[in-house]
């Protein structure tokens, strides 16, 4: 809409200086086209995230990976103790895959700069090349290596995304991890949820190149017209007003997209945790699969993750395959 | 809308509907009347015709046309392509592996259905009439049912969990309570096992509808016929093969083809279960997520061109049978 001149800019409604300083860095980079900010963020989920069983971590003597290597280690110790370290699900009807492109959307931002991912989305790098092979190799190493997912990374397309870390919360684990955005807690077990801060911890991804890097999305807020001053009073409710999203975060139904939001307001540790992750984080990059031509993002990367991750198809076959399906106009 | 607004709607509606039709017919017969006589005799059936080629006109042969000139276009229907899109589809292995899938479809349902809808027919033919009654309800009751909730039934049948203590699937369950290992029954891609599971849930909705054809087929063939076989010394076997199968025949021919152009449209099935992933897919699935998900209307209109041109000879066929029949009698 942006592109055809639909939307007014955002500075004709609200000062764009101070939303960039109050956000994460790059969040404005999914509402900027041609160099020109259309849109304002309202609200963030993240997606670069492991859960885990606070009591089973411990127990096993497991403590929060804070780089890739810290995760290697871990996942070492955890086989060696004759268990299995990660919990996986990509099942989810039609929409079957989609939790694998989150991965590899994770590791292409933590092996690959910011503009790399940019390029990406936009097809200007394309799947097979270097850069997006660097994401998959670490998804193979990391889930597709033997006993590092519970049930083999090879079925993992056939477990639904919303019960594969049940065997996480059993007394005599089934794995320790699971990677999943902040809107899974809603699908834990009721005794989990119902006492979520003690039983559950979080963290961001271990990095893997020395930043940390933290994939998401979010609603974005934009006018249509430049100078009606009814929109424009809408607009800084909506972008600048600190009450507004207090309810909503209350709910946990989506979190806050700016830094002076007063995180009091969130149900539980858990969730604050969540947002601390995120804060923290060296650049925030939009769901690379939602930016993406439906033809791709909603299809060919989908099935191109259970085909790799169900070992049908070779990485090379895999790579051309979405590539391919790219629209041409 | 509640039941006590939507029930005089309804009848509201087809009294309408009725009133039109009658009216519209009446119109068009006092317009042919008020021609001179000879031209009136002539031109009376078509105006009784005329109606139902306006509507056949509309819904069928002007889509079947834009789709067949649609066929020839570029995704979004605006460059001439030529038989571009044509090329591609029998160029790509997903797309070929589908037209297998349907070939295996179209062998090894409808006949299976005509089988064992024979058999079931012979069988509760044999049983006192209250018994009879019972098992036929029984196996018709999946006809009742639409094929998403089919497919959902049929989805829990085969589902998989990695722990042994969560199997929710029914195949699982008693193949762990036996002391198995659970599997990922969809995705055992060997000689497209998978797809003949798939098949089972269709089979399952159709056997009942062949039964209740052939069994009304079976009871109408002459007792006397079977007498006089039975007394010429003919087995029960024999009976069955020479006598009552010869005259059920062309409700066996009926339902073969009714099932074989269901199934060559298959797609709720496919689609509700596994989306075409694990080399299940379909033409009709396809079709579907080419138009749907990847929004490539000339890739879609080639699919369901290839889909009518391998439809029509069957059509011909029965046609050809049905004329046959008429002639008979």
């Amino acid at each position: 809409m942006a592109t055809k001149g639909k939307l007014a800019e955002l500075s004709t409604q609200v000062d764009v200086a101070s939303v960039q300083k109050d956000i994460l860095p790059g969040f404005l980079n999914a509402a900027t086209v041609n160099g020109k900010v259309y849109g304002a963020p309202i609200s963030m989920n993240v997606k670069s995230l492991y859960w885990y069983d606070k009591a089973n971590f411990s127990a096993a003597g497991l403590t929060v990976p804070k780089t890739q290597a810290d995760l290697d280690a871990l996942i070492t110790k955890v086989k060696a103790n004759g268990k299995t370290p990660l919990c996986y699900g990509m099942e989810s009807g039609s929409a079957t895959g989609w939790a694998g492109t989150d991965w590899i959307e994770d590791y292409m931002l933590q092996t690959n700069t910011p503009e790399v991912y940019d390029k990406w989305v936009s097809h200007d790098v394309k799947f097979d090349s270097p850069e997006v092979r660097k994401a998959f190799d670490l998804y193979n190493k990391t889930i597709m290596t033997d006993g590092n997912v519970f049930g083999g990374a090879k079925n993992a397309a056939s477990v639904t995304f919303s019960k594969a870390f049940n065997p996480m919360f059993e007394k005599d684990p089934g794995c320790y991890l699971l990677k999943q955005g902040n809107f899974i807690t809603s699908f834990f077990p009721k005794d989990v949820l119902a006492n979520l801060d003690q039983r559950v911890g979080v963290f961001a991804t271990p990095s893997v190149n020395g930043q940390n890097p933290m994939e998401g999305g979010g609603d974005l807020a934009a006018a249509f017209t430049s100078n009606d001053k009814n929109v424009k009073k809408v607009m800084n409710f909506l972008v600048n007003d600190p009450t507004f999203g207090v309810e909503i975060a209350k709910s946990g139904a989506a979190l806050s997209p700016h830094k002076s939001f007063d995180s009091a307001n969130y149900p539980n540790d858990v969730t604050r945790e969540v947002v601390k992750a995120a804060q923290v984080a060296s650049v925030f990059r939009f769901d690379a699969s939602d930016q993406m031509p439906g033809a791709v993002g909603s299809k060919s990367f989908w099935t191109g993750m259970v085909d790799y991750t169900s070992g049908t198809k070779k990485l090379d076959d895999v790579l051309t395959t979405i590539d391919k399906s790219w629209p041409t106009s | 809308m509640d039941m006590a607004t939507k029930i005089p709607g309804a009848l509201v509606a087809v009294l309408v509907g009725v009133a039109g039709a009658i009216l519209l017919f009446w119109v068009l017969n006092k317009l042919v009347e008020m021609l001179p006589s000879a031209l009136e005799t002539r031109l009376k059936p078509y105006a009784f015709l005329l109606p139902a080629i306006a509507v056949i006109g509309t819904l069928l042969i002007y889509p079947a046309i834009t789709t067949i000139y649609a066929s020839l276009l570029n995704d979004d229907s605006t460059v001439f392509v030529g038989l571009k899109n044509y090329v591609r589809l029998f160029g790509s292995d997903t797309f070929l592996s589908a037209l297998i899938n349907n070939l295996m479809w179209i062998v090894i349902v409808p006949a299976t259905v005509v089988v064992i809808g024979l058999l079931v027919a012979v069988l509760t033919d044999r049983m006192s009439p209250t018994k009879e009654k019972v098992a036929k309800s029984v196996i018709f009751l999946p006809m009742a049912i639409s094929l998403v909730g089919a497919s959902t039934i049929w989805r829990f049948v085969y589902a998989y969990m990695p722990d042994k203590n969560h199997q929710i699937g029914l195949i699982n369950g008693i193949l762990v309570a036996l002391g198995g290992e659970p599997q990922a029954w969809l995705q055992i891609t060997t000689l497209r096992f998978n797809t003949i599971l798939l098949m089972v849930a269709y089979i399952w909705t159709q056997a009942g509808f062949a039964m209740v054809l052939l069994s009304a087929a079976i009871k109408s063939v002459p007792e006397d016929t079977i007498e006089a076989g039975r007394i010429d010394g003919a087995s029960e076997v024999a009976v069955f093969f020479r006598i009552v199968v010869p005259q059920a025949w062309p409700t066996v021919v009926t339902v073969f083809i009714t099932v074989l152009i269901g199934v060559m449209k298959v797609f709720d099935i496919v689609y509700a279960m596994t989306n075409g992933n694990f080399d299940t897919d379909v033409i009709g699935n396809a079709f579907f997520n080419a138009m749907y998900f990847s929004g490539d209307r000339g890739a879609a209109s080639a699919i369901v061109v290839i889909l009518m041109i391998a439809i029509v000879p069957i059509m011909v066929y029965q046609v050809r049978q049905f004329r046959a029949q008429e002639q008979s009698r």
